[in-house]
């Protein structure tokens, strides 16, 4: 009889344990109505450095606070959403020449895994692999990421209209277009080979 | 050359040279009013704002234009010549 009242005790804690562990993994949506997810890109150019943003974003990424190894997801940037401060030098940018946002209107990144691991106090900071897609060409890519979990603060952030949890994205890396079919080896004195890509993203994971 | 015909010129060449230092002050004074950008011309002002909640760093676009050194670079182009032009009619006309 003890030894079955063990036996229950034991598989009951097990079943707590791995819904507890279960109830870590959540889903977050980056599509933001607020307009602060956003994606900054800088190159060097003669005088002026040539900087924007893109604010077209969203995506999903399933993230487990207690393992952040099991990153999944992909983040979708609307290319047509890319904004400069001179009209002309956005329309340049958007048309055939260059990044031809109308033949390929997204420019997304899928995780496929995870490595150097650091516990930071509120989240982790990681490398993390993936697909880079940018007008059409994809290249697998391991950036510096930075994830800071934020429980219980969507309902701050909504004003009380959700109640769940939060994950800000962070990171920062250079591409070289070239690689992705920009003007390969033209326009070198006017606009630089390597793009700095800035992205700062928050994802929101309601209660169920 | 007759008189009148000296006067016009003469009168050609301060022309010019008003119009010389118009172009040069006006784009000066609109260069500075605009917020004394040194590098191109922008359609929208970028205005950095924070997320209370989150931290993140974004930035709004103001609808506001900003004139750059092209511009400013160009209207004392046309200066210098307008004044150089003046000179040149004057010894023409002497």
């Amino acid at each position: 009889m003890q030894t079955v009242k063990t036996l229950f005790l034991a598989s009951a804690s097990l079943c707590i344990c791995s819904l507890s562990l279960q109830a870590e993994v959540k889903t977050y949506d980056f599509e933001d109505p607020k307009g602060v997810n956003n994606v900054s890109f800088l190159l060097d150019a003669p005088l002026e450095s040539i900087s924007g943003n893109a604010k077209g974003v969203s995506g999903i990424v399933t993230f487990d606070s207690t393992n952040p190894k099991a990153v999944s997801g992909t983040i979708t940037i609307e290319a047509a959403s890319l904004t400069a401060t001179n009209n002309k030098l956005q329309e340049h940018m958007l048309g055939k020449g260059w990044l031809d946002a109308a033949s390929y209107p997204e420019i997304s990144f899928v995780a496929k895994s995870v490595s150097k691991v650091e516990e930071l106090k509120d989240g982790f900071k990681a490398q993390l692999t993936g697909d880079f897609t940018l007008k059409g060409v994809a290249k697998e890519l391991t950036v510096p990421v930075t994830f800071t979990y934020l429980p219980r603060m969507l309902g701050k952030r909504s004003n009380g209209a959700m109640e769940g949890d939060l994950l800000v994205l962070r990171s920062t890396f250079t591409i070289n277009r070239s690689d992705y079919g920009i003007k390969p080896g033209q326009n070198l004195d006017k606009v630089a080979e390597e793009v700095e890509l800035r992205l700062a993203i928050a994802g929101a994971a309601p209660d169920a | 050359m007759t008189d009148l015909q000296r006067i016009r010129s003469s009168l050609f060449c301060l022309i010019l040279r008003i119009l010389a230092l118009v172009l040069i002050l006006a784009s000066t004074v609109f260069w500075i009013y605009t917020g004394k950008h040194v590098g191109f011309s922008k359609d929208r002002v970028e205005i950095p704002q924070v997320d209370p909640i989150t931290q993140i760093e974004y930035v709004d676009y103001e609808e506001r234009f900003v004139l750059g050194v092209e511009y400013l670079a160009l209207a004392y182009g046309l200066g210098v010549t307008s004044f150089g032009l003046s000179f040149v009619l004057r010894q023409k006309a002497k």
